[in-house]
C-alpha cells in the first residue's frame, strides 16, 4: 500500500504541479514522469526520515504530520445512507508532501517545504452521478496544514479536525463549488465519524513492510468501522445521512520498483448477516504482467475488536468483469470474487454504479463497492491505480 | 479591348515624365506611410499594454487591491479558509531596474504556483527530454523559492544563464538574486518577456514586503460571491473588475493615442491634397492628348476610365511603396511612443512592434481611394469636354469662373459648419476630426475667390509705381490669377500644408510655455527633497528644522505625498502639506473663494482642491455642481468610499490620474498618513549667489543624510533624494520635448509634402505653358526675362499660400489646443501666437515655392520657340 500509495501520490503531485504552473498541453507523458522522477529522486533528499522501527507508533503525537517523512495521508472512505435507504459514497483524502527534506530559509510566512492537497469526491448511487473535486496548497500561512493536538488537517475550508475534548470524534468538512466549465454542480458534506473499534496498527506493530529493502517500509495505522453522522448535499439538496467509515493515516519516504503498474485495494463492511460488523482490508499490488508481486496485504477486524493481520497468502481476488471509461479510456476491472479460506470468508464485490473514475491529468478508479455473500451483504470502497 | 491602346498611350506619356510619375507615387506613399506607421504605433501600444499587463490578469475576473498599493495577506488566507474561495491567487508585482539587462524594467512578478492554475499560462521550456540541463528546473526554483526565473530570451540578452546573480533596483535599494531557471519567452510566454518571476515567498523578501502582498487575483463566478468578498473586505481594500481596472489604466494613455489619431489624420489630409494636385495636373497636361484622342473617336467613357486606370495603377504602387516606408516609420515610432507611454503613463514591461494584416490593407485602401477620389474630378472634366476645347486650355479657366460663385459659397458653409461643431461641446473626438477637415476643405474652397481678391487688390494697389521693376510681380501676379483653376489648387495645397505646420508649431510651443510657467510656479524651489525609498518614504521628522536652520535657506515648502489608486481615475496623488508656496491657476473655484486664502480654510474643513485631470477622469465638470455651487466627489479611503466638497480646480500638468491636495488633518483621517516625504527648498540670493547658495545647501543636507544612516545603516531610514531645482525642470522639459518628438517629426514631414507637392505643380504649369512662354520669346523677351516671370510667379503663389495659412494656422491651433487637447487630455493651456512662426512660415512658403521653381525656370528660359508655337 505504501509504496503504492507513494508512487501515486508522487505522480498526483506532479500533474497538479504541471496544472497548477501550467507546463502546457497536452502534457507529454515522459515530461510527467521526469518530473515524478525528479521529486522521487534520491538526489538532495538523504535527509528524510526512513520507516524503519515497528512499535513507533505514539499517540497523540502521531495524529499529526510528520514534516520530516517525504509523503503522507490521512485517507477517509465510507457508505451512507439515508433514512428512506438512499445511498452515498463519499472521499476525502488529505495528502501532504514535502518539497525539500531541509526546512526553508528566509523570512516571508509563505516559506514552506510542505504541499498539500486533497481529493473530495461524492457518489450519488440514486442519480447514477459521480462528482469529484480536489484542492491544493502550500502547507504555509493557514491555508493548508495538519496538527497533532487537537488532530486537524485541512486546506481551505476543507477540514477534518477533532470534534473538541472529544479524542475519538472527528468532523469531516468540504464543500465543492460549481464549476461552470464541466456542470458539475455543488456538492459538500458535513460529518461526524466516532471511533467504534480499536485501532489497527498495520503490518508489523505499525510498521507496514513493501518491499525487500529494509527502508522499504512506511507506519501506517487504520481506524476500521467509525460510525458516521450527518449531512451530504449535492445541488442544494440535503440529506441527513449515517453510516460507516474506513480511515487510514500513513507516512514514509521510500521509492518504488521499477516493475510496480499499480494496485487494487479494497475496504469493506459487513452490516447483514452472522458476520455484521466485519471490516476487512485487502490490497493486491500488480507488476507491469499484471501479476500481484507478493507484497499484498490485508487487515481483519472482527465486531468484538479482535484484529488479524493478512499476507498475500492469506486472500485471493479474481476479476469477473470489466469496464472501459469512456472518459480516459482505461480498462479497469468491475466486479470481483474475494476468497479469505482461512477465516471463511467469500463474496462477490462490484461497484455500486459505473463511472467512479477520478478523470483529471492522473485517472484512477476510487469508488463505493457492494458485497454480496451467500449469508449477509456489506459495502466498501475500491481503489484501482495503474490501468 | 478599345481601351488598352489609350491606356498605353498615357503610360507612355508618364513614361516620359519619369519625375512627376515619380512625385505622384511618393505622394500616395508619403500619405499611406503616415497612416500606416500611427496605426502601428497605435496598435503596438496595445499589444505591448496587454502583454505588459493584462495577459497576466487576463484569467481574474476580479482584482482585490488596496489603497496603498498593497494587501495584508492575511486577507487572502480568510478568503481560502472562510469563504473556501480556492480561484484565488496571491500576486506580488513590482517594476525593478535591472542593470545586467541594461537597465532595463522589468516586472518583478511573485506568485503563488499552486494557486495558480485558474490564473496565468505560464509554458516551461521543455526540452527534447523534458528538462534541458541548462534551462534549470523552474518547478524545483519555484517550489523551494531559491532563484527567479525570466525568459531565456531575456537572460540571453544579458548574456546571463543559471545561477548568474542578477542585481534588482527599486527605490533607491538593490538586491542580489540568483537566476534560478529559465523560461521560454517569444511566442511561448510573451507576457513573460517583461517579467522576472519567483515563488511569492522570495519576492516578498526580495521586496521587503513584510506581511504584504500587492493585490489577490480572483475568478468569481456569482454576483453572490462577489457580495460575500465585499463584506469580508476592510476598508481601505477595494474590488473591482480586473477588465474595468485594466481599462481604467489603459485609458489613461488613450488620450495620447487620440491625438497621434489627429496628426495620422493631418498627415492623410495632406497626402490627399498632394495626390489631389498631382493628379489634377498630370490630367491637365494631358488635355491637348485627350482631345486628340476624343477627336479621334474615343468616347467619355473611355477618356475617363483611362485616367482612371492610370492613377489605379499609380495609387497600388505608391499605396505599397506606403505601406513599407509605413513600417519602416512605424517600427521607428512604436518605440518613441512606447518611451513616452512608459514614461508618463504606466510602465510597459514589454515593447512588441505588432503589425497587422489590417493596417496594411487599410493603409492600401486609404491611399486607393484617395487617389481615385481626389482624380474623380480631374477625370470628368477631362472626360466631359467637347474635343475642340478639350485642346483648349482656357476652356478651364472659364468653367472655373462659373464654379466660383458655388465654391467659394461652399467654402463659407464648411467653415461655418466646423465651427458649430467646435463650439458644441457634446462633440465626439471623432466629430472633431470632421471639423478639422471641414475647416481644410472650406479653405480650399475660398482659396481661388481669395487669391483673386488679393491680387487684383494688390494690383490696384500698386498701380501707381508704374516702373520696369513692377513689370514682372505684376505680370506673375495676373498670371496667377488668370489660370486660377491650377494655381488655386497650387496655393491650396501648399497653404494647409503651411496652416498644419503653424498649427502644430502653435500648439507645441504654447503647451511648453505652459509647462515652463507651471513648473516655475508649483515646483520652482530651489532644492528638492525626497526618499529614496519609495516603500518607506518617511523623511525624518527633523530634517525640516535642520533645514531651515541653514544661513542660505529662505522658505520651505513641505508636503505629504501619498499615491492611491481610484477607480475612475487610476494612480491618484494624494497632497497635503505643511507649508506650500506654489501659485496655482484656477479653472474653478467654489463660489465663495476669493483668494487663495480662503482655500487653505476650506481644506481645514475637510474641503479638498483637484487638478483638472482628476476633475476630468471623475466627470467634476463647473456644470455639475448644485445650487448652492457644491461640487462633490467620492475617493476610496482607509475608512472606505468618502464624498469630499471640493473648493476649486486647479490646472496641472502631473501626470497619470491627477492630483488632490487635502488639509494634513484630512490626510492623516482618512488615509493614514501624517509625515513629510518630500520638501521644495528655496534659498537666498540671486543667479550666481543663488547657484552656489543651492550647492551649499545640498551639500548640508547630503551630510546630514551621511551622518544619520552612516553608523548603522538602519533599514528603513530613509536615504535622500536631492535635486535642484533647475535639474527637475531641465528633466520635466526633456522628457516634454521627447514625447513631442512625433510632432517634430510631423513638421519634418510636412515639410517635405510641402515640397514634393509645390516641385510637382510648378513643373507641370510651366511644361503647360510652353507655348505662351514660347509667344513671350517670339514677342523678344529674353531668357532671363522668361526666367524672372516663371520665378515671380512662383515666389506670388508661395507668398499667396503662406498668408492665407495664416489664418487658418492660427484657427488650427485654437483648435488642437482647446478642442483636441482639451477633449482628450483634460489640459487647458493659453494658446500663445508667436510672430515669428507666422514670419517664418510665410517664408518657407515663398522660399519653398520659389526654390521649386528654380528647375521649371531655366527649363522655360530654354523654350525652343519654333516648337512652341507650331501647335498654332
Amino acid at each position: 500500500m505504501m509504496r503504492i500509495k507513494t508512487k501515486l501520490l508522487l505522480l498526483l503531485t506532479a500533474c497538479l504541479m504541471l496544472a497548477g504552473i501550467g507546463c502546457g498541453a497536452p502534457p507529454a507523458t515522459e515530461e510527467t514522469v521526469n518530473i515524478a522522477a525528479a521529486l522521487s529522486s534520491e538526489t538532495g533528499d538523504d535527509c528524510y526520515a526512513q520507516a524503519r522501527l515497528p512499535g513507533a507508533i505514539r499517540f497523540p503525537e502521531d495524529y499529526g504530520p510528520h514534516k520530516r517523512f517525504k509523503t503522507e495521508w490521512w485517507y477517509y472512505t465510507g457508505n451512507l445512507k439515508t433514512r428512506e435507504g438512499r445511498h452515498f459514497g463519499f472521499q476525502l483524502t488529505f495528502f501532504r508532501q514535502a518539497l525539500d527534506c531541509r526546512v526553508a530559509q528566509g523570512e516571508s510566512a509563505f516559506r514552506t517545504n510542505q504541499l498539500y492537497f486533497a481529493h473530495f469526491a461524492v457518489t450519488d448511487t440514486q442519480n447514477k452521478q459521480f462528482l469529484s473535486a480536489q484542492r491544493m496548497n502550500r502547507g504555509s500561512l493557514g491555508i493548508a496544514g495538519a496538527q497533532a493536538l487537537p488532530f486537524k488537517t485541512w486546506i481551505d475550508d476543507w477540514q477534518a479536525a477533532q470534534v473538541e475534548r472529544e479524542e475519538g470524534a472527528l468532523r469531516l468538512t468540504a464543500r465543492a463549488r460549481s464549476q461552470k466549465q464541466t456542470g458539475s454542480p455543488e456538492f459538500s458534506v458535513s460529518l461526524t465519524l466516532t471511533r467504534e473499534k480499536p485501532m489497527i496498527l498495520q503490518g508489523d506493530r505499525g510498521l507496514s513492510r513493501k518491499g525487500p529493502g529494509p527502508a522499504d517500509a512506511s507506519h501506517y495505522y487504520s481506524f476500521p468501522g467509525m460510525s458516521v453522522r450527518g449531512t451530504v448535499t449535492v445541488k442544494g439538496e440535503s440529506a441527513d445521512v449515517t453510516g460507516h467509515a474506513w480511515f487510514d493515516h500513513e507516512w514514509s519516504t521510500s521509492a518504488l520498483g521499477a516493475d510496480v503498474a499499480g494496485w487494487d485495494w479494497f475496504a469493506l463492511r459487513i452490516n447483514e448477516g452472522p458476520k455484521t460488523g466485519t471490516d476487512l482490508m485487502v490490497c493486491l499490488v500488480r507488476r507491469s504482467d499484471g501479476t500481484p508481486n507478493g507484497y499484498g496485504f490485508g487487515s481483519l477486524s472482527r465486531l468484538d475488536g479482535s484484529i488479524a493481520i493478512l499476507s498475500e497468502s492469506d486472500f485471493a481476488i479474481t476479476v469477473n468483469r470489466t469496464w472501459t471509461s469512456p472518459d480516459s479510456g482505461r480498462t479497469y476491472p468491475a466486479g470481483w470474487t474475494i476468497r479469505l479460506t482461512t477465516y471463511g470468508l467469500e463474496m462477490k464485490v462490484s461497484p455500486v454504479m459505473e463511472g467512479q473514475e477520478h478523470t483529471g491529468m492522473f485517472p484512477y478508479y476510487e469508488g463505493a463497492i457492494q458485497v454480496e455473500m451467500s449469508d449477509g451483504r456489506g459495502r466498501g470502497y475500491v481503489e484501482m491505480t495503474g490501468y | 479591348m478599345r481601351l488598352s491602346p489609350l491606356i498605353r498611350t498615357c503610360f507612355r506619356s508618364s513614361k516620359a515624365q519619369l519625375l512627376r510619375t515619380f512625385l505622384l507615387i511618393f505622394g500616395i506613399a508619403l500619405g499611406v506611410a503616415g497612416v500606416v506607421a500611427i496605426d502601428i504605433a497605435k496598435i503596438s501600444v496595445s499589444k505591448s499594454f496587454e502583454l505588459s499587463t493584462a495577459a497576466l490578469t487576463k484569467r481574474a475576473t476580479h482584482q482585490i487591491t488596496g489603497a496603498d498599493f498593497t494587501v495584508p495577506q492575511s486577507l487572502f488566507v480568510r478568503l481560502r479558509t472562510h469563504l473556501g474561495l480556492h480561484k484565488t491567487a496571491p500576486v506580488i508585482a513590482r517594476e525593478v531596474l535591472v542593470p545586467e539587462l541594461d537597465g532595463r524594467t522589468l516586472t518583478l512578478m511573485g506568485i503563488d504556483p499552486f494557486s495558480e492554475s485558474h490564473f496565468r499560462d505560464i509554458r516551461f521550456r521543455t526540452g527534447t527530454n523534458g528538462i534541458s540541463q541548462d534551462s534549470g528546473d523552474p518547478r524545483t526554483v519555484m517550489t523551494r523559492g531559491d532563484g527567479v526565473i525570466l525568459s531565456g530570451s531575456l537572460a540571453a540578452s544579458g548574456e546571463l544563464g543559471v545561477d548568474s546573480a542578477l542585481t534588482l533596483t527599486f527605490g533607491g535599494r538593490e538586491v542580489t538574486t540568483r537566476i534560478g531557471a529559465l523560461l521560454a519567452g517569444g511566442d511561448k510566454n510573451p507576457a513573460f518577456d517583461g517579467v522576472i518571476l519567483a515563488d511569492i515567498a522570495l519576492a516578498q523578501e526580495i521586496l521587503g514586503m513584510g506581511n504584504r502582498i500587492s493585490r489577490i487575483d480572483l475568478v468569481l463566478d456569482s454576483d453572490a460571491e462577489t457580495a460575500r468578498v465585499r463584506e469580508l473586505l476592510p476598508p481601505g481594500l477595494t474590488l473591482t473588475k480586473t477588465e474595468d481596472r485594466n481599462q481604467t489604466i489603459r485609458s489613461l494613455s488613450r488620450s495620447f493615442e487620440t491625438s497621434l489619431t489627429a496628426f495620422s489624420m493631418l498627415v492623410l489630409f495632406m497626402g490627399i491634397f498632394l495626390i489631389y494636385n498631382t493628379v489634377s495636373f498630370s490630367v491637365a497636361r494631358r488635355r491637348g492628348l485627350n482631345g486628340t484622342l476624343r477627336a479621334l473617336g474615343a468616347t467619355r467613357q473611355e477618356i475617363f476610365l483611362s485616367v482612371q486606370a492610370e492613377v489605379l495603377v499609380y495609387a497600388l504602387a505608391g499605396s505599397a511603396l506606403g505601406v513599407g516606408l509605413g513600417i519602416l516609420l512605424g517600427t521607428g515610432a512604436v518605440r518613441a511612443v512606447i518611451a513616452t507611454v512608459s514614461d508618463m503613463y504606466y510602465t510597459l514591461t514589454v515593447s512588441r512592434t505588432h503589425i497587422t494584416f489590417a493596417i496594411l490593407l487599410k493603409g492600401v485602401l486609404v491611399g486607393i481611394l484617395a487617389a481615385v477620389g481626389s482624380s474623380l474630378m480631374p477625370a470628368v472634366n477631362a472626360a466631359n469636354t467637347r474635343p475642340v476645347t478639350l485642346m483648349q486650355r482656357s476652356a478651364s479657366e472659364s468653367r472655373l469662373s462659373v464654379y466660383l460663385p458655388g465654391l467659394t459659397t461652399g467654402g463659407v458653409l464648411a467653415i461655418a459648419a466646423a465651427l458649430i461643431i467646435f463650439n458644441w461641446p457634446g462633440a465626439s473626438v471623432n466629430l472633431v476630426f470632421a471639423g478639422v477637415f471641414l475647416i481644410f476643405t472650406g479653405g480650399s474652397f475660398l482659396t481661388p475667390a481669395l487669391v483673386a481678391l488679393i491680387t487684383r487688390g494688390a494690383d490696384a494697389a500698386t498701380v501707381k509705381f508704374s516702373g520696369r521693376h513692377r513689370l514682372m510681380p505684376a505680370m506673375a501676379m495676373r498670371n496667377v490669377r488668370r489660370s486660377l483653376s491650377r494655381t488655386s489648387v497650387l496655393i491650396a495645397s501648399l497653404m494647409v500644408v503651411v496652416s498644419v505646420y503653424i498649427g502644430i508649431d502653435t500648439m507645441t510651443r504654447s503647451f511648453r510655455l505652459s509647462i515652463v510657467h507651471w513648473v516655475d510656479g508649483h515646483i520652482g524651489g530651489d532644492v528638492h527633497v525626497a526618499s529614496l525609498d519609495d516603500l518607506n518614504r518617511s523623511l525624518d521628522k527633523t530634517l525640516l528644522d535642520k533645514i531651515l536652520a541653514m544661513p542660505d535657506v529662505r522658505a520651505v515648502s513641505a508636503y505629504n505625498i501619498h499615491r492611491a489608486f481610484s477607480e475612475a481615475s487610476g494612480e491618484v496623488h494624494i497632497f497635503s502639506y505643511l507649508r506650500d508656496l506654489s501659485k496655482k491657476e484656477w479653472t474653478w473655484r467654489s463660489p465663495g473663494v476669493k483668494r487663495d486664502g480662503d482655500v487653505d480654510r476650506l481644506l481645514e474643513d475637510g474641503w479638498i482642491i483637484v487638478s483638472e485631470i482628476f476633475a476630468r477622469q471623475n466627470g467634476l465638470m463647473p456644470e455639475s455642481q448644485d445650487a448652492s455651487g457644491g461640487l462633490f466627489v467620492a475617493m476610496d479611503t482607509l475608512r472606505g468610499p468618502e464624498t469630499f466638497r471640493v473648493a476649486g480646480i486647479f490646472r496641472d500638468f502631473f501626470m497619470g490620474g491627477g492630483r488632490v491636495v487635502v488639509s494634513r488633518e484630512t490626510m492623516k483621517t482618512f488615509w493614514g498618513h501624517d509625515d513629510i516625504t518630500a520638501m521644495q527648498i528655496f534659498v537666498h540670493g540671486e543667479a550666481d549667489a543663488k547657484k552656489s547658495a543651492v550647492q551649499r545647501v545640498m551639500g548640508k543636507i547630503r551630510g546630514i543624510d551621511r551622518n544619520d544612516n552612516a553608523p548603522d545603516e538602519t533599514p528603513g531610514s530613509a536615504l535622500l533624494k536631492i535635486r535642484s531645482g533647475l535639474d527637475i525642470k531641465q528633466s520635466i522639459l526633456a522628457a516634454f520635448d521627447k514625447t513631442f518628438l512625433i510632432t517634430s517629426a510631423l513638421q519634418v514631414l510636412t515639410a517635405i509634402v510641402a515640397l514634393t507637392g509645390i516641385i510637382n505643380s510648378v513643373m507641370a504649369l510651366i511644361l503647360e505653358r510652353a507655348r505662351e512662354l514660347g509667344i513671350l520669346r517670339a514677342c523678344g523677351a529674353l531668357p532671363s526675362q522668361v526666367r524672372t516671370l516663371v520665378l515671380w510667379e512662383c515666389a506670388v503663389s508661395g507668398f499667396l499660400a503662406g498668408l492665407l495659412a495664416l489664418p487658418l494656422g492660427a484657427f488650427l491651433s485654437w483648435v488642437l489646443v482647446h478642442v483636441v487637447n482639451f477633449r482628450s487630455f483634460g489640459w487647458t493651456y493659453d494658446m500663445h501666437l508667436s510672430g515669428a512662426t507666422m514670419i517664418q512660415a510665410v517664408a518657407f512658403s515663398g522660399t519653398a515655392a520659389l526654390l521649386a521653381g528654380i528647375a521649371p525656370a531655366f527649363r522655360a528660359g530654354r523654350v525652343d520657340i519654333v516648337k512652341a508655337l507650331r501647335t498654332e
